[in-house]
């Protein structure tokens, strides 16, 4: 076999991950995919409705002391320009334009190292990247409130870290928390685009603690009813 | 704080670094779906390599079903954005532009990402600030050429830890980009690899790692 046949040790880690060899995925990948590409659109239109009105619902009912207590912390004043495009849905489905910055990332046949991520999304109309050669007050409450933000992410992060109990969890519980989860993914990704205005980073963030109180409110709620017996629906799961 | 970047004297170079000429994007925005499978068919190890090593399933099934479900998502992602796709075909370009190749790799790395924190597997690896300051260094253990044994010592590690780690040293990706793929801080992937180094270590040669 030649993996074991070899007796040279690799000169580092990017030399030994890149010995190993390349994993082959299952035989009918296509046909899923063009069964899946067929399919998508109805499948999950119909999908996703029900879950997110469950999340809604029982999230406006379960988390109303968490949301009144974090609220009444963080409430800074918006700058002008967040608020007035507060309305303004979301676009967590773009993915991300980039390649590696890493300046000693080689790339196919020898050619030059991968250009700056930024040089993907310059044809975009996206005039609003912040710049940091004026000073500008909202530029700067913004900074302020992004940090904020990161701030209040990474508590609850902690918080969750410490509340979350994964082998015992009950059913809707489970569901609520696994979609807040992709949620919070979908948000990450998009604020892993290159280029992002400070605004939209903000909108971002905000929609990130925004979700992850409420996944903070159901875990914590649902370690406080287990403590007191009690429990939030009638099926509790097991995970293990 | 400047970026630390390993003494290495072969860097990483991507799978995922194919060239794709852009008469084909062109036949793909324009909804032919047998031009999309030539780009799935150039593309689909590089993608499901990616997850398999990132989710850390590559010995079971679930773990092949897992990656399977992330090419499939990543390709049909890239099927159905691929009109927002404002980069160059292949990697020559002399505009700066990015190729496609990166952006494949970027969605394929998101998708991936999404679902291990959809299964909860992020939240529970927490960085330690001083851990970069153990710099992982020396010659790699023996075992490290050895492809099964390190896929093993692999799988055993964190899975925060073991994505850092694919995308440091596998796909050349930089600390402040993994720091922004993953909302953490460039300190966070600066520890994680730092600790995984030494863990990978441990797990090859466990002899030394308790004498």
């Amino acid at each position: 076999m030649p993996d074991t046949d070899r007796n040279d040790s690799p000169a580092d880690w990017s030399g030994a991950f890149a010995a190993l060899p390349m994993e082959t995925p299952p035989d009918g990948g296509w046909q899923r995919m063009q069964h899946a590409l067929d399919a998508t659109p109805a499948r999950r239109s119909r999908r996703q409705w029900p879950v997110w009105l469950a999340a809604a619902a029982i999230g406006a009912i379960v988390l109303v002391p968490v949301l009144h207590r974090t609220g009444n912390e963080t409430a800074t004043p918006a700058s002008n320009e967040l608020a007035a495009r507060k309305r303004v849905p979301v676009d967590t489905s773009r993915p991300p334009l980039s390649a590696s910055k890493r300046p000693d990332t080689r790339v196919a046949a020898n050619t030059e190292p991968a250009q700056p991520i930024e040089a993907a999304v310059r044809t975009e109309a996206t005039p609003r990247v912040a710049t940091n050669d004026t000073p500008d007050p909202h530029a700067a409450q913004l900074h302020d409130q992004l940090a904020a933000l990161q701030a209040e992410s990474a508590q609850l992060e902690a918080l969750l870290a410490i509340a979350r109990d994964d082998r015992v969890a009950s059913a809707s519980g489970a569901a609520l928390a696994v979609e807040l989860d992709r949620r919070i993914g979908r948000i990450d990704a998009s604020l892993s685009q290159p280029g992002l205005a400070d605004v939209d980073r903000a909108e971002l963030w905000q929609a990130r603690v925004s979700t992850m109180r409420e996944l903070a409110g159901i875990e914590t709620t649902q370690r406080w009813l287990l403590s007191s017996g009690e429990r939030y629906d009638g099926a509790l799961v097991s995970v293990d | 704080m400047p970026t630390s970047v390993p003494t290495t004297t072969d860097a990483p170079r991507s799978s995922f670094a194919i060239d794709v000429p852009e008469a084909l994007l062109a036949r793909v925005r324009a909804g032919e779906r047998a031009a999309f499978e030539q780009i799935y068919r150039r593309f689909e190890r590089p993608v499901f390599n990616l997850a398999l090593r990132m989710l850390g399933g590559a010995h079971g099934p679930d773990g092949v079903e897992e990656a399977s479900d992330v090419l499939q998502e990543t390709m049909l992602k890239v099927f159905n954005k691929i009109g927002d796709f404002r980069g160059a075909a292949g990697t020559a370009n002399g505009d700066g532009a990015s190729p496609f190749w990166g952006w494949v790799r970027q969605i394929a790395v998101n998708e991936t990402l999404m679902r291990l924190r959809g299964q909860r597997r992020h939240l529970h690896d927490v960085a330690l600030e001083d851990d970069e300051l153990a710099v992982d260094s020396g010659p790699l253990p023996t075992a490290a050429a050895d492809a099964a044994a390190l896929n093993r010592a692999l799988a055993r590690l964190p899975t925060a830890t073991r994505s850092v780690l694919w995308l440091y040293h596998a796909e050349g990706y930089t600390h402040e980009e993994i720091a922004s793929l993953m909302q953490r801080t460039p300190s966070f992937s600066k520890s994680q690899l730092a600790r995984g180094g030494r863990r990978l270590r441990e797990l090859l040669e466990p002899e030394k790692a308790h004498a």
